[in-house]
């Protein structure tokens, strides 16, 4: 298993889209560290300057924490799209590439070799989330130092002590990790339905990106919907940062998305198992 | 003659009152000038709308006029004058007109309000002191500042009772509600919160319990100006 799971890491990072991912994390990590290091204290003072007219703010200094935290809100949204880059390919790009047949052939279950991508594709997110969490977190860190964290609401503000932060940041980048497992295996369903390599990840970002502007407007009709959307719940990872800390809901959006990754398998794993390969 | 006599009796009498208001006001300062400088540990409660802080706790040094400083290690909302300040402004009584307002009863004690306006126009437009004339202590202050609005003072005292040192002081502010696009906070996905209280203006309080008096001790002025 781990031989194949092995291959399948090859064949991953054989291939430069895979890259892409990386590129982009450390590309939009690297820009907005440097426009935070030249322009955060204007940006946070423009921030709270209500609260600086009523209050005399000892501490409050900008710092790598609050750099992380910014990051975050700007990259988790966007990683969705670059994983379904990678996974979307798992199985439409054999298939488009002809080399599914000869894969097929081997001795070994189809069970297992789907098993293996889909272990591939896992180990790929992760680099990519701990890449992420070494670039927005450990990073930030050394250039900005520690601190509390302010975590911004359009409304409030929360204050997280700088020792109580760290764990709240290795949560985070947990959920995140399952949020995008989420998509590794919703790409890897509709992999499975496509013959063509393109249209799968096509398909999974438009997925994204629908729901999450359905996620985004306060519309009564869409309200309805939300509680069902996967979109929703792989938000929650900035509800680690709330206090007190809002358990159930957490884990309840837990719950959703292993949930949504039990049914995306169930379904992926169904019809490889009865697929007929054509090509 | 008889309505010389009663604007006579009107002027000499508002004289007492007044030089009665000043006597409590300077009484009440010569108590606290006693302390020259101290330092003590505090712990500060924060109940302010939309902003969501844990409890701190740190050091505050004080040393006579007007030097004060809090030292946390962590983030701290604090009023933005030193809690003696208002000392230093009643200590001169012939800056001020006090009148004497009635009694009011704070915190179960029977206490004398007193209405403070500045003669010359500064930053204070006006005090108001609830003082207990038993121990020359206020236990309640508001000030009317042109730089941060109304702000009310409630103190209790304890063992320091006997410098008006408060065990407990308890800071009402007026704060603007704090707002800003979602967009700007990136907090495009969260629920709003749709409140009737269209007002821009809400109230916060801070609660400093202070404990570990040290009373006229040194104190190098270094504190005062550190970050």
């Amino acid at each position: 298993m781990w031989q194949l799971t092995k291959i399948e890491l090859f064949k991953i990072f054989s291939k430069p889209r895979s890259y892409i991912g990386f590129s982009a994390v450390t590309a939009i990590a690297i820009v907005i560290q440097i426009a935070l290091y030249a322009d955060g204290k204007s940006y946070w003072d423009f921030l709270i300057q209500s609260l600086d007219e009523s209050f005399q703010i000892e501490n409050l200094t900008f710092n790598g924490n609050m750099v992380c935290f910014i990051l975050l809100q700007a990259l988790i949204v966007q990683m969705p799209l670059l994983v379904a880059l990678v996974s979307g390919d798992a199985i439409s790009g054999e298939a488009a590439a002809g080399t599914i047949r000869s894969l097929l052939t081997k001795p070994v279950s189809r069970s297992k070799i789907l098993w293996a991508k889909l272990l591939a594709n896992e180990i790929y997110t992760f680099l990519l989330v701990l890449w992420l969490g070494i670039l927005a977190w450990v990073v930030s860190l050394a250039i900005f130092g520690s601190g509390d964290l302010v975590v911004l609401k359009s409304d409030s503000l929360t204050i997280i002590r700088g020792a109580d932060s760290a764990w709240r940041f290795i949560a985070a980048f947990g959920i995140a990790f399952l949020s995008l497992s989420v998509v590794v295996t919703l790409a890897l369903l509709l992999s499975v339905f496509s013959e063509n390599s393109i249209a799968p990840i096509i398909i999974t970002m438009s997925v994204i990106i629908l729901f999450t502007i359905i996620g985004t407007f306060d519309l009564p009709v869409f309200n309805q919907l939300k509680p069902f959307l996967f979109t929703t719940h792989m938000i929650i990872w900035r509800n680690l940062f709330d206090n007190p800390l809002p358990t159930e809901q957490i884990f309840v959006s837990i719950g959703v998305l292993v949930l949504h990754i039990v049914l995306f398998l169930a379904i992926t794993f169904y019809h490889f198992k009865r697929k007929d390969i054509t090509q | 003659m008889k309505k010389t006599l009663v604007i006579l009796f009107v002027i000499i009498g508002f004289n007492a009152f007044s030089q009665t208001a000043n006597q409590i006001l300077l009484n009440t300062y010569n108590k606290f000038s006693k302390v020259k400088t101290f330092k003590n540990k505090v712990h500060v409660d924060f109940n302010i709308p939309s902003i969501n802080i844990d409890t701190i706790t740190g050091k505050s040094y004080y040393k006579a006029p007007l030097k004060f400083k809090f030292k946390f290690k962590g983030i701290a909302f604090l009023p933005k004058d030193n809690p003696f300040l208002i000392y230093n402004f009643i200590k001169d009584s012939t800056k001020y007109i006090a009148v004497l307002n009635g009694t009011e009863k704070v915190q179960k004690q029977n206490c004398i309000i007193i209405n403070v306006i500045p003669k010359e126009e500064g930053d204070v437009m006006m005090a108001k002191f609830w003082i207990n004339p038993n121990t020359n202590c206020p236990l309640k202050m508001q000030i009317t500042s042109k730089s941060n609005g109304v702000i009310l003072i409630e103190n209790f005292y304890g063992k320091y009772a006997n410098l008006c040192l408060p065990d407990k002081t308890i800071f009402t502010i007026d704060m603007k509600k704090f707002k800003v696009p979602k967009m700007v906070s990136a907090d495009i996905n969260s629920k709003s919160t749709k409140s009737k209280d269209s007002s821009t203006k809400t109230i916060g309080t801070i609660i400093f319990n202070f404990s570990n008096y040290i009373v006229n001790t040194v104190i190098n002025d270094k504190i005062f100006t550190d970050k």
